[in-house]
């Protein structure tokens, strides 16, 4: 009787410590220092493919200067959403990554303190894009991206004998011939709806020679009409797809498969930005056959835009425990692994005093292009925006579908107006 | 102490953690949920005001959810294809044909994946290029299928998935009740005469009323709430075409921040569902 309680007490104990093995913490590294850890700091990202490499060797290169502060690499796959509920429970990480447009001013303001008096804010451009409504500086970015451009396969081009379009008639004309070769002209993945933010972003843009056209428009009564920027984009898309360039259906295209096929050289074109080209290299295709164009909309030579874009930047929070511990991590990341963290992301400095090197903007130099730099969009075009629902990129699949743009338009005009009138 | 009272202390202490529970993370939430869907809260702000009914107005008003909702109804359509074949497939598996427990295993294995799986291996069938599908009906000099990409038919192939994957289950359910009806029954009538037909209509239904009853329950109230599939299949693209209402609700809630129309919206939902119940309890109650 005795043996089997016993028993059941010692299988009781194992069950739950198998139960328990699973509990560990999945995401995030702790990386210890040798000595007696004296302040701990949580530093936030998205970045969940550098949780076991990159930051690894980020936090023990900053342990071997501060051997004191240990530092816990918190990612989160859907971080946004997780960092939502951190800042309603006013659980900030010490130095946590944000994101242009995703938050509003007051929350990030409320959130971190102000880094307008530290010693490297006069050596950053974009600062605007962390402003608050005080005009504060809350975050510094950590690199600018070149959105809205053609990423293009150049052994495609040379296999084929062609040259990079630098119209929309010749786009159309090359990517026509790519096509009876076999291969995807344009790409689209138009399946997971966020890769058509081109001609959602950016060709409007493009078309009004306006990076803040969205926010423009934030008044105007029924803006999306066909001969608008925002018309004129939709029928852009309409007439890409119309000219056979695209994939055979360009809606079961989906994000992983183009990956895929662009490391395999199957796909020649993108409309992108510049910050994915580090995910479509492979064997097949090295670094150095991927070149960056501007996108060419229209066929003016001379009319060629590429946005400049603030990527990520860090913030420190205004409840950090350990304020020095999180300001020292912030000052290695923004000043010792700047340059590192751009180039690994392709993005261009944001540092006046700092170059990154990226072998993807090598044949850049090539074309003729203004630089466009980016608006964030405005309180009120973000309100209007999720109040009125406006689903742009869903619209924009619909233009794949086949519908009129007129009605897609309509739509987008009954949406705008309930986002307004709401306010 | 007397007995009554320790066996209410008793009974108190044992309830009180899985009461506490339920208040904490279902009742609790629930009231909240109606509280919230006469503000305009927006996830984030600590402050809110009360708007009246105007979220639920404007839940009528708009377009998407009338499309979601017909979309809800396809899957409605669909799981009362999946009862009828559920029924018939019951109906021959209880009698004592060869192999029907191997039958019944391999009918019922679909519920046994996890849905995220099931979607995952449909988003292989339903590839335009991969698809076994396609790559046969190519050889046989047809045209492929637009499986996700048509806007007009995507919802149908989606809702078939839920039919493949809830008729096993729902046919083990049938079977349960058809095994429980008396045999005698059935040779009384055989000694009366009765074909295999009126035996169905007369013995097996009558005595199935309240199993069909459940079924038809799970499966609608299911249809209504449907939403794995889309959401790992096609997000509700092309367009909004395949977007079913608890996805438009999570889009509502999640990507516009729109919590208190999304608090709404389920509340409404959840009118539905009960309409919808109370219903189909009266049509079976008349045929009864």
């Amino acid at each position: 009787m005795l043996k089997k309680k016993l028993c059941n007490i010692i299988s009781l104990v194992l069950v739950g410590g198998l139960l328990l093995t699973g509990c560990g913490k999945q995401q995030g590294a702790d990386v210890k220092t040798n000595q007696e850890p004296k302040q701990k700091i949580v530093f936030a990202s998205n970045r969940t493919d550098y949780v076991n490499s990159v930051f690894v060797d980020y936090v023990k290169e900053f342990n071997e200067k501060y051997p004191n502060i240990e530092v816990v690499v918190d990612v989160q796959k859907d971080y946004d959403q997780a960092l939502k509920i951190k800042l309603s429970s006013n659980d900030v990480p010490d130095v946590w990554t944000m994101f242009v447009n995703t938050m509003p001013k007051q929350q990030f303001m409320e959130a971190n303190i102000p880094l307008n008096d530290e010693e490297i804010f006069d050596k950053f451009d974009f600062t605007h894009a962390f402003e608050g409504t005080d005009g504060k500086c809350y975050g510094l970015v950590q690199g600018v991206a070149l959105g809205g451009v053609l990423i293009y396969n150049k052994a495609i081009f040379r296999e084929l004998g062609l040259e990079v379009p630098q119209t929309l008639d010749e786009l159309k004309t090359v990517g026509k011939k790519i096509t009876e070769a076999g291969k995807v002209g344009l790409a689209t993945s138009a399946k997971a709806q966020w890769p058509l933010m081109g001609y959602e972003v950016y060709t409007p843009m493009y078309f009004s020679k306006n990076p803040d056209i969205l926010n423009s428009v934030a008044s105007v009564k029924n803006p999306f009409t066909l001969d608008s920027p925002f018309g004129k984009s939709y029928m852009l898309l309409k007439e890409l797809a119309d000219s056979g360039i695209f994939e055979e259906d360009p809606l079961s295209a989906d994000w992983e498969p183009f990956k895929k096929d662009f490391r395999d050289g199957k796909i020649a074109m993108a409309f992108l930005d510049a910050t994915v080209a580090p995910q479509l290299v492979s064997d097949k295709v090295p670094a150095t056959d991927i070149g960056i164009a501007p996108f060419p909309f229209d066929n003016d030579k001379n009319n060629r835009y590429i946005v400049y874009k603030p990527e990520t930047a860090l913030g420190i929070s205004k409840t950090s425990k350990a304020p020095e511990a999180a300001k020292a991590f912030f000052y290695f990341m923004m000043d010792d692994k700047y340059v590192d963290y751009a180039e690994r992301n392709s993005l261009m400095s944001a540092r006046k005093d700092k170059t990154t090197n990226v072998p993807f903007f090598q044949e850049l130099e090539k074309f003729t292009y203004e630089k466009m730099d980016t608006v964030p969009k405005t309180e009120e075009t973000n309100l209007i925006v999720s109040r009125g629902q406006v689903d742009f990129s869903a619209k924009l699949q619909e233009v794949l579908t086949g519908r009129d743009v007129k009605d897609i338009l309509d739509d987008l005009n009954k949406a705008w107006t309930k986002g307004q009138q709401s306010q | 102490m007397s007995y009554s009272t320790q066996k209410k202390i008793l009974l108190t202490t044992f309830l009180f953690i899985p009461m506490l529970l339920m208040i904490m993370f279902l009742i609790y939430p629930t009231l909240r949920m109606f509280y919230m869907s006469f503000t305009d809260w927006d996830g984030v702000s600590k402050t809110y005001s009360f708007k009246g009914l105007r979220n639920y107005i404007e839940v009528f008003k708009t377009k998407d959810v009338w499309i979601s909702l017909k979309n809800n109804g396809i899957y409605m359509v669909m799981s009362i294809i999946q009862n009828t074949i559920a029924l018939i497939l019951a109906c021959i598996l209880v009698s004592k044909i060869k192999g029907r427990n191997m039958f019944r295993a391999i009918l019922f294995l679909p519920y046994m994946i996890n849905s995220v799986a099931v979607a995952y291996i449909f988003n292989f069938v339903y590839d335009y290029t991969h698809s076994p599908i396609n790559i046969m009906l190519q050889n046989l000099n047809l045209e492929p299928i637009r499986f996700l990409s048509n806007q007009h038919t995507v919802t149908w192939f989606l809702a078939l998935i839920s039919l493949w994957r809830y008729t096993g289950y729902t046919m083990v359910v049938y079977i349960a009740g058809l095994e429980a009806i008396d045999k005698e029954l059935y040779e009384a009538a055989s000694v009366d005469g009765t074909n295999a037909l009126q035996k169905f209509f007369y013995i097996t239904l009558p005595n199935m009323r309240k199993i069909i009853e459940l079924n038809l329950f799970l499966s609608i109230s299911g249809s209504l709430q449907a939403f794995v599939e889309v959401l790992i299949l096609t997000q509700g693209g092309p367009g909004h075409a395949s977007s079913t209402y608890v996805t438009y609700v999570i889009e509502t809630a999640f990507s516009y921040n729109n919590y208190a129309l999304a608090s709404a919206m389920s509340v409404i939902l959840l009118i539905i569902v009960l309409i919808v119940t109370y219903i189909q309890n009266l049509v079976l109650r008349e045929k009864g």
